[in-house]
């Protein structure tokens, strides 16, 4: 059953060159990511910091993890909306693999609206909370933080099938199909493994951030920097080992890409690998040291960058898996300009009205003091 | 035939979107009517001198904010992963089409939530002028959402003239776009209306109770205007099949509209004559009652409109099975299954009919039917013999449930009859045995009977389905016997009749009996 299938490619011709394509979605995937790290990472950490808190009565841990717990709402919200688009354009380019790969694991995957309702109403619940003792709202916490969990895993099921259409046959003919997620390739638990890592990193990051802004407590300021940066400097050291044990799992043909075959692919990965380590320096620096805030913004300004760099890999990885089976730049594209505009001038004006009304609301100053 | 199926036993994926769908309709154009509700009433609130309206609103904000960015958001992606995973070739087809409609309608949607949460942070924080804006922002931002959106869902009905041309403004401003856009903002404001009412009726007896019930009340009023005239419009614009189907080909259809009027019309009455003129009387229960109502007729409203888009997904363009009309001649002449990518079997034989058949229900017939459950199709073929099934499927597209033609050669159409018939093994040999013993009678009525059943039941019954009396109506003896003779010739494809002389002669007598008798009387088995 080695048989590759791959539905045809809509008679409809994209309306937009992929280049373009390729580019909004990767511009709001990683506007996506970030709020997504902290949901997912930040809502781990709160909770963990929750539990030790209450255990050991250590009130900071507790105050920590609430004020953590607070940004969850807005930060899912974040997480939905931005996530919209590079999903709107997945479907829109890589249509055949990605409702396939879908089908193939329909149950699991339709799931995802299910809980993702309850790890919404579960974090409102937790970052609402105001007894942090009470064993209610742990349990709901830990809910809403499997949860999350489980639909990045679910995210990551069907975002590796969908590179191997090889498997689609098999899977289709086997009496679990549409049931089950995908998992049975050797990549898959280091690439879940690589997220969540990065996920509690971006936690770790979150807290240190808290601590920063407090300007009162000293105390306070110091518990949140200390705990924050331990758990960003810790995670992202298991989560260099997890990528490269990712980078090991790739296909030999895919992993050679970046280890000298191609050159930009090599340059990135090394830069990637550089931005990392120049991060983890800088937030040690800015924890241990002086905890100028400088140092900060340019450990996480090397965070972001990592993050971007990671996204051009992952799709170096995407169309290196896929090869000649499914070319993305290869398909019929009949532009309607005019429709692109439109959106581009929306998007424009869109993000400047919102950037306005949050500026007015956080600075108090509105129309009338104008 | 392109992508892989989903099966979902006893619902059928129609009803799994329906499920995720119908809730997230009501709440949405609920939350777009609650965005115009809170920027208007805070206006009154300011420019009538009425605190307590500005009061109201502020009290009001959370919920919708809550349903909006996280009920409506979450069901509304929800409704994007199940069509995806039902329907993924209409799914592609209108992503080809309208991406960055799509892309529009997210910006809107962005600014949506976004002057939502901060019209909601902002009344503690921000002048009543910034306020008041970002109040219309959230409004305007909502309904743009909703026009958007409304081009995408009206399309599949009413792609007009875009099945030839294609391009995006065609598909877009498509025949029944705007009498769409005019109904679903009066929806939209009515169900604002019936939410406000609820919260009113939640106030203390008193004057502000009476004050904000009445004010609730008169934003149904351009629903109660607006919607015949222009649901009468919308209807206008339909194809002339689907415009049949309201008007009584569909009896399913026809109860829908019936009752969408119907409940619509009973919110109207009491919107004027209990909350408008006695406002005093709306305690909360009866308010809540109402807004139920108002999520009853908008679920078998939604119900209607997907079905008087049968049979088709984009109208014109895609059957319901993803079978694009333009392909049907093609896939008859070479069969289905060998342009199936995901089947078992590529070709149908006699000796796989079974498996063959089963595969070409899945890709001619699944995405409406299930085998046992909603819309069941072994109830549907109950007590049909294999020949008659056989039939039936050469002209499926003129039967009751507008379906499109059946796709597929000749040896398909075999391989699905020998399967259909195959869900319920044991149907004609009992009736044909009790008939064959009567035949043993001399009487020549008798003998018609039995040779009736012997060469005519298997496709016909008496007066039920495709009723041999209805087709006999009329008949003497002699214009019988000779029809009999030329059965090959008729509509039906039906096989020469070829029994014996004194056969044929008490088969034309039977059929002379029954074809002037009325039903009760002839004896209806
Ligand atoms: C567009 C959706 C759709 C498709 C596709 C479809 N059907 Fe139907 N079918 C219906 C509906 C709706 C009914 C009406 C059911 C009722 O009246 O209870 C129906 C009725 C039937 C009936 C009963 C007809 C009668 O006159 O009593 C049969 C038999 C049937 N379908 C078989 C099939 C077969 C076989 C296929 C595939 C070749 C198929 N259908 C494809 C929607 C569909
Ligand atoms: C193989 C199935 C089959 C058999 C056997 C069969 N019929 Fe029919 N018959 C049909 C179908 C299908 C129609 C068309 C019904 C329609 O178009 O509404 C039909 C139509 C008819 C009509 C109307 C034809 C017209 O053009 O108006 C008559 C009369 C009729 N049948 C009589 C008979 C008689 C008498 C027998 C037995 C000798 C018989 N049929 C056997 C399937 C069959």
């Amino acid at each position: 059953m080695n048989e590759t299938v791959i539905p045809s490619i809509d008679p409809i011709a994209l309306p937009a060159p992929v280049w373009l394509m390729q580019f909004l979605s990767g511009l709001t995937f990683i506007f996506h990511v970030i709020p997504m790290n902290v949901v997912l990472g930040g809502g781990a950490v709160a909770l963990f910091l929750a539990v030790r808190g209450a255990r050991g009565s250590q009130d900071m841990y507790v105050r920590l993890a609430r004020r953590m717990a607070s940004v969850l709402p807005v930060a899912i919200a974040m997480t939905i909306t931005l996530g919209v688009p590079p999903l709107l354009f997945l479907q829109a380019m890589y249509g055949p693999l990605f409702y396939t790969s879908s089908v193939l694991m329909a149950w699991p995957w339709l799931s995802v609206i299910a809980i993702l309702l309850v790890g919404y109403y579960g974090h409102y619940y937790f970052s609402l909370s105001k007894d942090y003792e009470n064993p209610r709202t742990m349990i709901v916490g830990a809910v809403a933080v499997a949860a999350f969990f489980v639909i990045a895993f679910l995210y990551v099921s069907n975002m590796t099938l969908m590179v191997m259409p090889e498997r689609f046959l098999g899977i289709q003919r086997s009496w679990t199909s549409g049931f089950l997620p995908f998992t049975g390739d050797s990549i898959f638990a280091p690439r879940f493994l690589h997220f969540i890592t990065g996920a509690v990193s971006v936690g770790g990051l979150l807290a240190v951030f808290i601590g920063l802004l407090e300007r009162s407590d000293a105390e306070f300021r110091a518990v949140a920097v200390r705990a924050g940066g331990f758990t960003f400097v810790g995670a992202t050291i298991v989560q260099i080992a997890t990528g490269i044990w990712f980078l090991l799992a790739l296909r030999p043909r895919v992993m050679m890409l970046f280890m000298g075959q191609d050159r930009v692919a090599t340059a990135l990965f090394g830069v990637a690998v550089l931005l990392a380590l120049v991060a983890v320096t800088l937030i040690l620096v800015a924890v241990f040291g002086k905890k100028r805030p400088w140092v900060m913004i340019a450990g996480t300004a090397c965070v972001g960058l990592t993050i971007i760099i990671m996204t051009v890999m992952r799709s170096i990885v995407r169309e290196a898996y896929l090869g000649t089976r499914f070319v993305v730049f290869e398909q019929p594209v009949n532009p309607a300009w005019d429709v692109v505009a439109l959106f581009l001038v929306l998007f424009v004006a869109g993000v400047v009205l919102v950037g306005w009304m949050i500026h007015a609301v956080v600075t108090r100053r509105g129309l009338a003091a104008s | 035939m392109n992508y892989p199926f989903w099966d979902v036993p006893l619902l059928g994926g129609g009803l799994v979107i329906a499920i995720i769908a119908i809730p997230h309709v009501f709440v949405s154009h609920f939350a777009i009517g609650g965005g115009i509700f809170l920027a208007w009433t805070e206006r009154i609130g300011i420019r009538k001198g009425k605190p307590e309206y500005i009061a109201f609103a502020k009290r009001n904000t959370l919920f919708f904010v809550l349903t909006t960015l996280v009920f409506g958001a979450v069901t509304g992606v929800g409704i994007w992963f199940s069509i995806g995973l039902v329907h993924p070739g209409a799914t592609s087809a209108l992503i080809h089409n309208f991406v960055f409609g799509w892309a529009i309608e997210w910006v809107l949607f962005l600014v949506e939530i976004a002057a939502a949460l901060l019209y909601y942070y902002g009344w503690s924080r921000v002048d009543q002028k910034t306020h008041q804006f970002i109040g219309w922002a959230y409004a305007g931002a909502a309904w743009g959402s909703l026009i958007v959106i409304n081009g995408i869902l009206a399309f599949m009905l009413t792609p007009g003239r875009w099945v030839e041309t294609g391009g995006f403004w065609t598909g877009f401003f498509n025949p029944s776009y705007f009498p769409s856009v005019l109904i679903r903002t009066c929806v939209c404001l009515a169900l604002a209306g019936l939410y406000a009412l609820l919260m009113a009726s939640r106030e203390p007896p008193g004057e502000t109770h009476d004050d904000l019930v009445r004010y609730a009340s008169t934003w149904l009023l351009p629903a109660f205007v607006g919607l015949p005239i222009f649901a009468a419009w919308f209807v206008f614009t339909l194809p002339a099949l689907a415009q049949d189907m309201f008007m009584g080909r569909a009896a399913v259809l026809t109860i829908f509209a019936a009752l969408s009027m119907g409940i619509s019309a009973t919110i109207f009455a009491f919107a004027y004559l209990i909350a408008y003129r006695n406002p005093q009387s709306v305690s909360t229960p009866v308010a809540l009652l109402f807004l139920v109502l108002g999520l009853a007729v908008t679920g078998v409203t939604e119900f209607g409109r997907e079905a008087a888009r049968k049979p088709y997904i984009i109208y014109d363009y895609m059957y319901s099975n993803a079978v694009l009309k333009r392909d049907v001649a093609r896939l008859q002449q070479e069969g289905v299954l060998r342009n199936a990518k995901w089947s078992l079997v590529s070709k149908a034989t006699p000796q796989n009919a079974l498996i063959a058949g089963r595969e070409i229900f899945t890709l001619a017939c699944a995405h409406c039917h299930t085998v046992d459950g909603y819309n069941g199709v072994r109830l549907l073929v109950k007590g049909w013999p294999e020949p008659f099934i056989e039939h039936q499927l050469t002209y499926l597209d003129q039967l009751k449930g507008f379906m499109p033609p059946f796709v597929g050669n000749p040896d398909e159409r075999r391989a699905l009859a020998r399967w259909l018939a195959s869900l319920n093994p044991s149907t004609q040999p009992a009736r044909t045995a009790s008939v064959a013993t009567d035949s043993l009678s001399a009487d020549p009525l008798a003998r018609g009977e039995a040779a009736y059943s012997a060469h005519c039941a298997n496709c016909h019954t008496i007066d039920g389905r495709n009723a041999i009396r209805q087709h006999v109506k009329g008949w003497t003896q002699s214009v019988a016997y000779e029809r009999l003779g030329s059965l090959d010739s008729m509509r039906g494809y039906m096989p020469p009749y070829e029994g014996p002389e004194t056969e044929r002669q008490a088969l034309a007598a039977w059929l002379a009996s029954i074809g002037n008798d009325a039903p009760a009387a002839g004896g209806a088995r």
